[in-house]
């Protein structure tokens, strides 16, 4: 008998391609049409999975476009250390949608925070919108001011330049001025500056809010790019804590990462040029059992980083010359799990602050 | 400044900024300083064989400028290998004085020559200092993470094994600082940077070269305040109102200081260590 199942691929069954298929070959990838090849300039933001996608880009051979990637008298792995390259600019973590439309208003001029310096003494001045980008803080607040122009100046270029922009959303859950609904990264006092309940205030945001600050990006970076392709992830990456008394971090989670990829999937079926691409599915499906999680079931492991990166290449890579695929890593059971924690890519959280000691 | 008065001996040991303190031994003659004093540069292979002794950071400004390898010359400078001078610093005594002239030419490799991409830095001693829009700015703490982790692998070593090879006092000369004049350093740009051809980007700016001076000076300084290791400015009268290096000082290229301030160095170890000097 004939039925609206009848023809659908293998995908679309959970048994011929989730249960059924060797867990290191699960794809769960739909129609995903953008392709990148040599000369694509693909630029990266986000929370810290993100970080992840740009270290295997710019491994892969691909044209991972760092736009700020800091000046040459310093060798790169002091560069690094400082945070250029980390993503394509130097803004460290985006994590919510809110952050990167107002990361777009701010290099444009559109938009001017009040509090937009955080001092953790008289010579160590932190950026409150990237607070963990320059390792022990400016040394002045002129230094910050100054190299924030410098930045900003980078980020404009990026997205005047770039050919495809991959954003992971990271949060939901943010904290924000009351005098100019500007969003922080962290929360005030945790990475510098104080907190005031007066002058700040929680802020969880819904499907709405996600999609509106989103498609708001989109619209402005269409204005200045209009061949701009945008890539959405959700990151897997639980969160450190909640704000929120009244609820488990679990369930916190839950609802974060729910709302971030409704968000996604209403932005990627809004836009033509907004693309889904499913590492949240790859890293927290249950075929891999939980193996993509390190120890402390949060950060991911190199095997699942590889996973994604694999699915990510299959899928939106065009070949180049004698290119290697990334390798492939099948988390079967004898695999010593110390070992795979170890391999945990120590990256750089800001929100880890949040639960120190 | 506090005096202390000590009845042994002296010994300096350095690089390059050891020579005008040499010469400057060798003018006074034998028997010519107050208390005996004894200089020796480290001995070494000139050209890459160095590199292969430790990181040196003119390696890199070499690949940065001229972006091939130096050419080697084969030559040895110095007169005293690192074990050499060790032995004799376990020989001295407690009321002996260890100078330590190691390395202090870093700065002067980041900031001599132009670099192609002109860059600047803000000074936490002038923190409000507005950087030109044309420059690109290099975060003050990224700039001195990098020397202070270089410096602990490279100079910091060797001051560290001085320290612990000796009972003596062990003290650290500042290099002396930069000079003022462009021109100068133009026409005599020293041999390193000359072979290089790196010396058509022109001179940096002469404000660029004292902030990385000064930076260098607080890297040293920190490595050496961890071991008790007590550090000399240079003598005050080698120095112009800006804390240049003054002109009658000048060695014939671009970095190094003449016999004139080897000698106010005598002066000033004498003066603080020796007592009165002999005429």
């Amino acid at each position: 008998m004939d039925h609206p199942y009848s023809n659908l691929p293998d995908r679309s069954f959970w048994r011929r391609s989730v249960a059924g298929v060797p867990a290191a070959d699960v794809d769960p990838v739909g129609d995903f049409t953008l392709k990148i090849d040599e000369a694509t300039r693909v630029a990266t933001a986000g929370s810290c999975f993100a970080q992840h996608i740009a270290r295997h880009l710019r491994a892969s051979g691909y044209n991972y476009y760092v736009g700020e990637a800091g000046h040459p008298i310093l060798p790169e792995r002091a560069r690094a250390e400082n945070g250029y390259g980390l993503f394509s600019c130097r803004y460290g973590n985006i994590y919510t949608a809110r952050q990167l439309r107002q990361l777009f208003d701010r290099a444009y001029g559109r938009f001017t925070p009040q509090e937009d310096v955080w001092f953790k003494s008289a010579d160590v001045v932190v950026d409150p919108f990237r607070p963990s980008a320059q390792p022990g803080g400016f040394i002045s607040e002129t230094e910050m001011r100054r190299d924030r122009e410098q930045h900003l100046a980078a980020v404009r270029k990026m997205f005047e330049t770039l050919d495809v922009f991959i954003f992971t959303l990271g949060l939901t859950e943010c904290w924000r001025s009351k005098r100019d609904g500007a969003v922080f990264p962290v929360c005030p006092g945790v990475e510098g500056g104080t907190f005031d309940p007066d002058a700040h205030e929680f802020y969880n945001q819904s499907v709405e809010d996600v999609a509106q600050d989103f498609a708001a990006f989109r619209d402005a970076l269409a204005g200045i790019n209009p061949g701009a392709q945008i890539i959405l992830t959700v990151s897997p990456v639980p969160l450190v804590a909640t704000a929120q008394a009244e609820e488990h971090v679990l369930s916190a989670t839950t609802y974060s990462k729910s709302v971030l990829r409704v968000a996604a999937d209403m932005l990627r079926r809004r836009f033509a040029n907004v693309h889904y691409f499913p590492s949240f599915e790859i890293i927290t499906g249950n075929f891999n059992r939980g193996r993509y999680y390190g120890e402390d079931l949060r950060n991911v492991t190199e095997p699942g980083v590889e996973h994604v990166m694999r699915t990510f290449m299959r899928h939106a890579a065009k070949p180049i010359g004698d290119q290697p695929t990334p390798a492939r890593h099948e988390p079967d059971a004898s695999e010593d799990y110390l070992k795979t924690s170890e391999r945990v890519i120590d990256v750089e959280c800001d929100e880890v602050a949040l639960d120190r000691g | 400044m506090r005096k202390q008065v000590v009845t042994g001996r002296i010994l300096i040991f350095g690089d390059s900024h050891v020579h005008a303190i040499q010469d400057a031994l060798k003018a006074r003659g034998s028997g010519g300083t107050s208390v005996p004093i004894e200089a020796r540069r480290l001995l070494k292979a000139k050209g890459p064989a160095e590199s292969a002794e430790r990181p040196r950071l003119l390696d890199r400004v070499r690949s940065l400028f001229a972006g091939r390898p130096a050419e080697s010359s084969a030559a040895t400078i110095g007169d005293t290998s690192l074990e050499e001078f060790l032995a004799m610093a376990r020989r001295l005594d407690e009321d002996d004085v260890l100078v330590s002239v190691i390395g202090g030419n870093q700065h002067a490799v980041f900031s001599t020559i132009q670099h192609p991409r002109y860059f600047d830095f803000i000074d936490p001693d002038n923190a409000d200092e507005q950087i030109s829009s044309k420059l690109e700015l290099v975060p003050y703490r990224a700039l001195y993470d990098y020397f202070s982790s270089s410096l602990r692998r490279g100079d910091g070593v060797t001051i560290l094994a001085l320290k612990a090879a000796t009972r003596a006092k062990v003290v650290h000369l500042i290099a002396p600082p930069p000079k003022k004049k462009n021109n100068f350093i133009e026409h005599y740009h020293d041999t390193h940077f000359a072979s290089e051809g790196i010396a058509s980007h022109g001179v940096s700016h002469h404000n660029l070269r004292m902030k990385f001076w000064k930076l260098q000076n607080r890297a040293i300084e920190e490595i050496c305040s961890e071991k008790d290791i007590e550090t000399l400015e240079p003598p005050p009268a080698a120095c112009d109102r800006d804390g240049f290096l003054a002109r009658d000082f000048y060695a014939g290229d671009a970095t190094h200081a003449n016999v004139g301030y080897g000698e106010l160095v005598l002066r000033q170890l004498e003066d603080r260590f020796g007592g009165a000097r002999a005429n």
